[in-house]
């Protein structure tokens, strides 16, 4: 298998390693305001 | 019938025991559901992260993709798995750029449906116009999915159980829509969740099959790396599974790849999971499992196509690469152990199943909350979820009668609805969550000018220039309605929303920026 058809495989890894970095590192904030206005 | 009961029962017993467990969760909150609108359309915003990130996985990956997309290698090789990288990196794209924002949005402004939150979003003369627009894109381009999602699922109880076609379309949309009308998002999410368990089980497998088979893995590999079969063409194809540019053009691959990827950060189905994770906690543990997956899955069942060279004769191999879509089916056949069958097949049927549930609930949301009352006096919470069911009812019904005479080509009709998606949509919710410049008419008209560029693009471009065939609709459209949004909207700064219902999205200004999202 060649280089480029491999990085299908282990590019697909890779973005899942940093995916993980990131669900880990990223400030994330899920805030539980009400709305204002009623519709 | 005694015959038929012992060839069957395996697959018979496993679909009974699957479509049960379907039923008895829609049923399960069937009182739950109805205690008001937000929990009917959006859960109460109170789902765990995991069943979140199982539900959009399962609702993004269709029955296409185990069939399809797993069979297309066999005529393209390995290189096909590239479709992975691209669909992995619309995926981390959707859950980190746009997945939080759109929960804290939706839940400070009362949005429970996509289009109501561009119209409490842009609140100007236009967003009324915006929400209608947007649901009757809902209600026109969705039949078309849900006609090929059943389709398929009707082709395949024919093919396995030899019900035939008619009673099989009429299962598959009866029983995904009566758990839908039960439980509302609360029985979408869950069955979703447990659709898309099975659906992970078995990509990984049914990618075991051909090694299975075969019996080792150099077995599988030494058939792969240097094939003795030929291309749809005639042509030896030799090492061209394994070769990146061989068998099949890289931009057909990135086409391919952007046009289907890029509805995770378009279509409603899948940004409506965000509206019903509960905290923090689970919006981290979606973002982390949403794309493992959705990648490991796709990893797994790409490259199947390609690995089923080694169970073939070159005869077979001759006939299959002219109808990959016959690909998995013959695997499976010629595999023939029931069970693994039968496994296989109830995870075709959860992913079909998934697909169909999330948009019936979409569009009886976009008929009775973003028309129905928006058009007449708003209706009380109970008429409201009443309406909304009979409006699925009615809705499956024309899906059913469509589906007994689909139209020609309604696969390509289902790639086209999703292009009018993802043109009309995307700069609307990105320029929504992200500018606070964006204005009702920036929203309005980008979404009328996407819609317009991928008709035309589509019926007097692609097809009839020289060159164009392989630059999907959804490319240019999105390009051209994303720079209408930008222009459009730094030129209506006059209609902009006021600086408090801005600062109540965005939070408080700080030198001219906003400080808090």
């Amino acid at each position: 298998m060649d280089g480029m058809t491999a990085f299908g495989y282990w590019g697909t890894f890779l973005l899942l390693v940093l995916n993980t970095y990131l669900a880990f590192k990223r400030k994330i904030e899920i805030t539980d305001e009400k709305p204002k206005v009623d519709h | 019938m005694a015959e038929y009961l012992a060839k069957n029962w395996v697959i018979i017993f496993l679909m009974v025991v699957y479509m049960g467990v379907c039923l008895y969760i829609g049923y399960y909150f069937k009182a739950k559901a109805v205690r008001g609108v937000s929990e009917y359309y959006v859960a109460k915003r109170e789902i765990p992260g995991w069943v979140v990130a199982l539900a959009f996985y399962s609702t993004f990956i269709s029955t296409n993709t185990y069939i399809g997309q797993a069979g297309a290698s066999f005529s393209f090789g390995l290189p096909w798995v590239w479709i992975a990288v691209y669909w992995t990196v619309f995926c981390m794209l959707s859950w980190h750029v746009l997945g939080p924002r759109m929960r804290n949005q939706t839940a400070k402004l009362g949005s429970v449906t996509l289009p109501d939150y561009f119209d409490y979003r842009y609140k100007s003369s236009l967003s009324r116009a915006i929400r209608i627009l947007a649901a009757i894109i809902i209600i026109f381009s969705t039949i078309w999915y849900m006609v090929g999602i059943a389709q398929g699922c009707a082709h395949l109880l024919t093919s396995l159980l030899g019900i035939p076609y008619a009673w099989g379309a009429f299962l598959i949309i009866f029983l995904t829509t009566l758990y839908t009308v039960w439980g509302g998002m609360y029985s979408v999410l869950w069955t979703d969740a447990i659709q898309g368990l099975i659906m992970f089980f078995v990509a990984i497998l049914m990618a075991a099959v051909p090694f299975l088979y075969v019996g080792s893995i150099n077995g599988v590999w030494s058939a792969v790396a240097n094939s003795a079969h030929v291309t749809a063409a005639g042509k030896p194809i030799g090492t061209g599974l394994v070769t990146y540019g061989a068998l099949v053009a890289p931009l057909y691959i990135f086409g391919i790849g952007a046009s289907v990827g890029i509805k995770q950060i378009a279509e409603p189905r899948c940004l409506i999971r965000f509206y019903s994770i509960k905290d923090t906690k689970a919006m981290r543990t979606a973002i982390l499992w949403a794309p493992i997956l959705l990648g490991v899955t796709l990893v797994s069942v790409l490259g199947i196509g390609a690995f089923v060279h080694a169970m073939v004769t070159p005869q077979e191999a001759a006939v299959l690469v002219k109808k990959t879509d016959t690909v998995i089916g013959f695997m499976l056949d010629k595999y023939g152990n029931p069970w693994v069958s039968g496994i296989c097949m109830a995870g075709l049927f959860a992913a079909g199943m998934s697909s169909l549930a999330s948009v019936t609930l979409i569009v009886g949301t976009a008929i009775v909350g973003d028309i129905r009352n928006i058009i007449g006096a708003p209706l009380s919470p109970q008429k409201n979820i009443f309406w909304t069911k009979v409006s699925m009812v009615i809705y499956c019904i024309l899906v059913y009668i469509v589906t007994l005479k689909p139209p020609a080509g309604i696969v390509e009709m289902t790639a086209y609805a999703g292009a009018i998606f993802g043109a009309s949509y995307f700069p609307a919710v990105f320029g929504g969550l992200y500018f606070r410049w964006g204005t009702g008419h920036g929203a309005f008209y980008s979404m009328l000018i996407g819609l317009l560029t991928c008709v035309w693009w589509r019926e007097f471009i692609r097809f009839n220039v020289p060159g164009m065939k392989d630059i999907q609709e959804i490319i240019p459209s999105l390009i051209v309605s994303f720079i209408a949004y930008v222009i459009i909207s730094r030129l209506t700064q006059k209609y902009a929303p006021s600086k408090e219902h801005l600062n109540e999205i965005f939070g408080l200004e700080k030198g001219g920026e906003s400080v808090k999202a």
